[in-house]
């Protein structure tokens, strides 16, 4: 079948081009390193330090002591300091000389209160200039509350009492030192892994112009190949040159640079593997559009960075709309929505409209090849 | 017939490029297309072979309709552009396959094939070679190999020597008359007129898009078959010479290239010779050489058109 000859020619060829293979290859390779170095600080995750607290108890109930155990497990106790002071005067004077950020106080009557369902607080208080040490203690003491009145809903619905161990709010939050979000190097390999795969496009154009236009596409055309074998065929050896290419810089990532590329391998394939498709489907409408080999790799040489740098890809931008226009969103959004557990609703929207331009440019190209000799 | 054109007409803006072309081809037969640059015949092959679609007529090639047809017409035809057109980057032998794959050869049957067109052209040795090693010649040879890979019907050869050795160029003839005796009808283009005297049976003289004359090499001369040609080698010509002789009875033309004077004439009595020698004498032009010659397609070309066939 002359798609398997085409399809086997455009690959050789490619891969024998060292110069522009390793090119290709390289660009991204040194972009993942000088910009995942160079710009590490803008990604950086500030860890949260300790937060100093003073801490009275005056209730002896069973709520209160509660509320003591929940200060005491090992999740909250990475992110306050607790000491527990005798009376409310030394607490206010610790908050006072800034010896503490907070004073933690629950009243005598205070589980008496809850149980009785009536509202009662844990009072805190705080210094002026506490900044988001400040915030940290009402979260963490928000989330006892919260809790709280869970397990007694629960325990007013008939349910046994669930305690403290249902407590695992804190546990959830990403805020913690261990969040899982990206560094600048698992952010730039994803980004120019997507500029590697785009660059397929211009492989696409040159072998398409090659093939179109000139003695050899004039050769090529006489001789009983079909349009769509030609057009396949090249778009095959394009597709599996370009994806020797992603696997070699994804292995580097992963490998040398220690990338964070999630755990679905398979997910990710299937995105780089739509956008490839996408990129080298583009490349051929160009080429055989612009009947000119070096106005089409012109073109896509300035549109692909273009692109790349409207999604975000070299600098971390919010061009909120317009970030849908370029391809490059798309695949990217696919992407960290996979590895950092985000809306797979959002990328199969993106991997959707992947598919849709590729259909259209496809349905253009085969026409327009149609059409290039009159 | 393998090839019949009709009328054929193809008009590029308010060009005609091609002009109500009548052209019909034996099998076997090995027919040349003669004419200057512009002259038309590649827009011809160019529409034999569907790269260009012709504003009207009606091309057959073995009995079927190019318009109709295209693909399987173009199954019998074997192209060997003016243009090399090979891929550089792909061995002399990588590059026989692919072409062979593209007209369905496979297996066992390619590689025989493939194995002929390169012992045929002579790149057997050099098979493994990337063409981007190889002289012009070589890489004129492999175009023709990827052409004859499928062993075609017709082959079509549109200037298939320019720039090439004369290694090369013996090569390349020798290859096209046995092309012809192993069964393949073949078109041969050229501006060189002693290739074309050499291996074609047939010949139309294009020009301006019209063929101005078809026939055998004998039949086109037979055109001027009254009129000779001398060539007088001279140290001096001025254009007061040229003037007096062309007043003579009997020259057709007179024309001068690099002190040769070609003199195109119809000898109408026996002092004829003796006359124009005393009217060079007489302007002291002193003769170097004299060689008078039966006429030349060229000689044709230049009656029929009034210019030479490399202009």
């Amino acid at each position: 079948m002359n798609f398997f000859s085409v399809a086997y020619c455009t690959l050789i060829r490619n891969v024998r081009d060292k110069k522009s293979f390793i090119n290709k290859l390289l660009m991204p390779i040194v972009l993942i390193v000088i910009l995942g170095t160079a710009l590490s600080n803008v990604f950086a995750t500030d860890e949260l330090d300790q937060t100093k607290v003073a801490y009275l108890n005056t209730d002896q109930g069973e709520v209160s002591q509660n509320f003591t155990a929940f200060l005491d497990q090992k999740e909250v106790k990475e992110l306050l300091d607790v000491k527990i002071v005798k009376s409310l005067h030394k607490g206010k004077e610790l908050v006072e000389k800034g010896d503490v950020t907070s004073l933690i106080y629950i009243d005598p009557t205070y589980s008496a209160a809850i149980v009785e369902n009536k509202d009662k607080p844990i009072q805190v208080y705080s210094s002026n200039d506490g900044d988001y040490h400040i915030t940290v203690v009402n979260n963490i003491v928000d989330s006892f509350i919260q809790g709280a009145n869970t397990v007694q809903a629960v325990t007013a619905m008939g349910e046994k009492t669930v305690g403290l161990k249902s407590f695992d709010l804190v546990e959830d939050k990403t805020i913690t030192a261990s969040g899982n979000r990206p560094r600048a190097i698992d952010y730039y390999a994803v980004t120019m892994l997507i500029l590697c795969v785009m660059y397929g496009a211009i492989y696409s154009s040159e072998s398409m112009s090659e093939y179109y236009h000139g003695k050899l596409g004039e050769r090529i055309k006489i001789s009983p190949v079909s349009d769509w074998q030609l057009i396949a065929g090249q778009m095959f050896g394009i597709l599996i040159t370009n994806l020797l290419q992603i696997t070699i810089v994804f292995l580097i990532s992963k490998l040398v640079f220690n990338a964070n590329w999630g755990s679905n391998y398979l997910a990710i394939f299937g995105i780089v593997f739509s956008l490839s498709f996408m990129a080298t489907s583009i490349g051929a409408l160009v080429a055989i559009l612009t009947k000119d080999s070096m106005r089409a790799s012109g073109i896509l040489a300035i549109t692909i960075p273009i692109m790349t740098f409207i999604a975000g890809g070299y600098v971390k931008l919010d061009l909120e709309e317009l970030m849908y226009l370029s391809p490059n969103y798309l695949a990217q959004t696919a992407i960290f929505n996979n590895i950092y557990g985000g809306s797979a609703l959002q990328s199969q929207v993106c991997l959707s409209v992947i598919w849709a331009i590729t259909a259209c440019v496809i349905i253009s190209a085969f026409f327009a090849s149609r059409r290039r000799f009159v | 017939m393998v090839v019949e054109i009709e009328n054929l007409v193809k008009e590029f803006k308010e060009r005609k490029a091609v002009n109500n072309v009548n052209i019909s081809i034996k099998e076997g037969e090995i027919f040349g297309f003669l004419g200057p640059n512009g002259a038309g015949k590649t827009t011809t092959i160019n529409a034999l072979v569907g790269l260009t679609s012709p504003n009207s007529g009606s091309i057959r090639i073995l009995g079927d309709s190019t318009a109709k047809h295209r693909k399987k017409v173009n199954k019998n035809i074997g192209l060997v552009p003016q243009d090399i057109a090979i891929f550089e980057d792909l061995k002399a032998k990588e590059n026989v396959e692919f072409f062979g794959r593209l007209y369905g050869l496979r297996g066992t049957e390619l590689k025989e094939r493939v194995q002929a067109a390169l012992e045929f052209t002579g790149l057997w040795d050099r098979r493994k070679e990337y063409p981007k090693k190889f002289s012009g010649g070589m890489k004129r040879r492999l175009n023709i190999a990827c052409a004859i890979v499928h062993q075609p019907k017709l082959i079509i050869m549109d200037e298939p020597t320019v720039g090439v050795d004369p290694q090369s160029r013996n090569h390349i003839l020798r290859s096209i008359v046995e092309l012809n005796k192993r069964g393949s009808t073949i078109i041969y283009t050229s501006h060189y007129m002693e290739e074309v005297e050499e291996v074609c049976g047939n010949i139309a003289i294009m020009d301006n898009g019209e063929v101005i004359a078809q026939g055998t090499s004998d039949e086109l001369k037979k055109l001027i078959s009254s009129e000779k040609r001398m060539d007088i080698t001279l140290k001096k010509v001025t254009q007061y010479l040229i003037d007096e002789l062309n007043q003579i009875d009997g020259i057709k033309s007179c024309t001068v290239e690099n002190q040769i004077m070609t003199i195109l004439y119809e000898q109408k009595n026996d002092l004829f010779l003796s006359l124009v020698i005393e009217t060079i004498t007489k302007y002291n032009a002193e003769i170097i050489a004299i060689d008078v010659e039966n006429p030349s397609l060229e000689d044709v070309f230049l009656t029929l058109t009034g210019k030479k066939l490399r202009d």
